[in-house]
């Protein structure tokens, strides 16, 4: 029983095997044809055309690398050497001529990271900038190049701890020379400019180089010395910055001289913003060069009558006078608010005076008529109160 | 024997696979134009066909078209018509512009006004304008963001060659007017210094609500100081502590302005005149400040002070030829 079951265990096996051997014969040409189609694609291209050609996939690439490592662009030749890598895995040449590469850079970055450290140490930044701006061109994340190229030109303010008995004045004596300096030291860290300092208080004391003074003209620049020219370009930014100014954007003050149309179009924006007297700044300055240059000089009259109107609505009579009294009487209505503001004026000063009249300040009463006269020589009565006043006095005087 | 040769038979299949799987190390692929992309571990080989462009490579491999002047400098700028076959590196290095023959510079150009018929020194006519940014664009020149060229400055990403950054500075309505739409159609990024006391909308300045159209059309709005005061100097009868709080109000306020106005955090300066100290410079470290820009002509290196980024003034006057030297991009090493 237990044998039968066996042998027939054996034939449903054996009956299996043949079945899976037959359908694998049967389909075998159709997976064949399809490996050999998907292999045709790179394969034959990659490992039997070079086997016929001579000619592997990686050879253009390394040809290149070639080409650019002998002009001396190293970082693009590995580029290519690791394409050609990653294009033919089993170009053993490839592999090789990239290990080879990496090996040479690495040796030249080395090479260059020393003599910039020996230059630094010499005291010679602008070489070792070189030297280091080469490391980055061979290998460009290197760290120590990053950080040394990037604070090449950081100014950092310097840091001080405060000695006993030291005020703020004292300090900004002995850091800039000047005891008013003290408030730069006290904007700068926060503190009250009248603020006493505690011992051991740690104060940033920012450097003043560069800071001009408009009268008299100078500047508190330590100049930094002249340096040799390396063959690099503006290695010396901070020499650059003073030297190298371009004469046509700024005048010998240092100050930008800036076109009349500019500052006739920043007038016109202060204006319209009632910043009056910027606006007239730039309008006078523009007409010291151009006496008579018609945008400025109607610029100057508008600012002069806003400014005007603007006195007027406050009920400032005398401002609104004179500053209607610059503009071109031709200018808008500029001849007859005048008029009106002489009348206006004139009146005022003239009731002013009967005031005075009335209290029996004699004087003060004639001083007011005639300021009303000034103002409008035709006023109807002012000319003759003060004739009449002085008819009185004099009949007084011939009574006495 | 008959299961002695199925193993066999299984083995040889095996064998076969494994052959053929290491043999495709790129994937391969043809796309609708006929180009062909294989990709390896770090790089793209693209076969182009005739109308293919960097562009269009770059959009296929690296995703993105923006990545075509990176992909033009590594091959040499060659005609992508004719040659044989395209290499597309999937990482480029942020170098700083360090190279072996030489250095990247990257020039700032400074523009003030546009004007239809006239011109000054801040002032360049529409038609020059429009001409020097053809100029730009014919002449393979990259017009990148003012980012870009603080992130390559900063050795945080790469940039590429020719990279020509554009500015504006004050804010004046003929930005608005003109410049605007023509940076718009050539595609070119800017940035626009505002100082905050000028936008008042007059009949030649901007208002806040084109400061914000612009900024929604991609211009970089930065801040240019409240009042454009100069920030060098000390003025006659002004004491220090009056100076200090003046400069302070003139590089917070207007950032507080431009920031109420337009919701943009302005993180970048230009000096008014290009005019800067010592202590402006640590006042801008002090308030956050990442970078600022002088007037002083020249191109920017990765060693270059970013509190005094170089910016060439592009005057009204200025024919092509005095335009194309401001365009200085790469400093060559003596050869030695």
């Amino acid at each position: 029983m237990m044998e039968e079951i066996m042998t027939e265990k054996n034939v449903t096996e054996e009956s299996m095997m043949k079945a899976v051997l037959k359908s694998i014969r049967r389909i075998f040409p159709l997976l064949l044809l399809v490996c050999l189609s998907t292999a045709s694609s790179g394969c034959i291209k990659k490992k039997v055309l070079p086997m016929l050609t001579g000619e592997r996939p990686s050879m253009p690439y390394i040809q290149k690398a070639e080409e650019l490592s002998k002009r001396g662009d190293l970082r693009k030749a590995r580029a290519y050497l690791q394409l050609a890598v990653e294009a033919d895995p089993d170009a053993a040449d490839a592999a090789g001529k990239l290990r080879e590469m990496d090996r040479r850079i690495s040796a030249l970055t080395m090479e260059d990271l020393l003599s910039a450290e020996s230059y630094i140490a010499k005291g010679e930044k602008q070489k070792a900038l070189q030297h280091y701006l080469r490391v980055l061109a061979l290998s460009p994340g290197n760290k120590e190049a990053v950080a040394f190229v990037r604070g090449y030109n950081d100014e950092t303010a310097s840091v001080h701890v405060v000695q006993k008995n030291e005020t703020l004045a004292s300090l900004a004596m002995k850091e800039y020379g000047d005891p008013e300096a003290a408030a730069v030291i006290a904007g700068f860290n926060n503190v009250k400019p009248d603020a006493s300092l505690k011992k051991g208080t740690k104060l940033y004391l920012p450097s003043l180089d560069g800071l001009q003074f408009e009268e008299p003209r100078q500047t508190v620049v330590k100049s930094p010395a002249a340096k040799e020219n390396e063959a690099m370009p503006n290695a010396d930014e901070t020499e650059a910055m003073t030297a190298a100014v371009d004469p046509g954007i700024y005048d010998p003050a240092g100050e930008i001289a800036r076109p009349a149309d500019d500052l006739l179009d920043e007038a016109e924006a202060c204006l319209l913003r009632k910043h009056y007297g910027t606006a007239l700044a730039n309008v006078e300055q523009v007409l010291k060069k151009y006496k008579n240059d018609p945008r400025a000089l109607d610029m100057r009259n508008a600012t002069f009558y806003a400014l005007g109107s603007e006195y007027y609505n406050e009920k400032l009579y005398h401002e609104a006078f004179d500053a209607f009294s610059k503009a071109d009487p031709s200018y808008r209505d500029t001849a007859g608010r005048v008029d009106e503001l002489r009348r206006t004026l004139s009146e005022q000063h003239y009731t002013l005076g009967v005031k005075y009249f009335v209290e029996e300040k004699i004087d003060l009463a004639v001083e007011e008529w005639q300021n009303a006269l000034k103002y409008d020589p035709q006023h109807p009565h002012a000319a003759g109160d003060i004739a009449k006043v002085k008819q009185l006095k004099e009949k007084l005087g011939n009574m006495q | 024997m008959p299961r002695l040769r199925s193993i066999a038979l299984c083995i040889f299949l095996f064998a076969l696979s494994g052959v053929f799987s290491g043999c495709i190390t790129g994937q391969k692929r043809v796309l609708p134009s006929g180009t062909t992309v294989s990709e390896y571990k770090s790089f793209f080989v693209v076969e182009p066909v005739p109308g293919d462009s960097y562009a269009k490579i770059a959009k296929n491999t690296l995703g993105h078209a923006a990545y075509a002047p990176f992909i033009a400098d590594f091959n040499d700028e060659q005609k992508v018509g004719t040659a044989k076959r395209i290499v597309v590196p999937k990482t480029y290095p942020a170098d700083g512009g360090a190279r072996y023959d030489g250095l990247q510079m990257v020039p700032v150009l400074s523009y003030h006004k546009l004007s239809p018929e006239k011109s000054d020194k801040t002032t360049v006519t529409i038609a020059t304008f429009e001409e020097q940014m053809r100029y730009l664009r014919d002449e393979g020149f990259r017009v990148v963001s003012m980012l870009q060229l603080y992130e390559h400055l900063q050795f945080q990403a790469p940039l590429p060659e020719r990279a020509v950054v554009i500015t504006f500075d004050d804010g004046w309505r003929s930005f608005y007017d003109h410049a605007f739409p023509i940076l718009k159609k050539y595609g070119f990024p800017a940035t626009l210094f505002v100082y905050t006391d000028l936008i008042v909308g007059s009949r030649v300045t901007m208002n806040w609500d084109m400061v914000k159209e612009v900024a929604e059309g991609g211009i970089d709005v930065q801040c240019h100081t409240k009042a454009h005061r100069n920030l060098a100097r000390i003025d006659c009868d002004e004491s220090y502590e009056a100076y200090y709080a003046s400069v302070e109000k003139e590089l917070l306020e207007s950032r507080k302005i431009i920031r109420k106005k337009t919701g943009i955090k302005t993180d970048f300066l230009a000096y008014p005149y290009g005019a800067q100290n010592s202590l402006v410079v640590a006042m801008l470290k002090k308030y956050e400040y990442k970078a600022a820009f002088t007037v002083t002509r020249g191109g920017n290196t990765a060693y270059t002070d970013p509190y005094r980024l170089r910016r060439s003034m592009i005057f009204g006057d200025y024919d092509m030829e005095a335009f194309r030297k401001q365009l200085t991009v790469f400093h060559p090493w003596k050869k030695s």
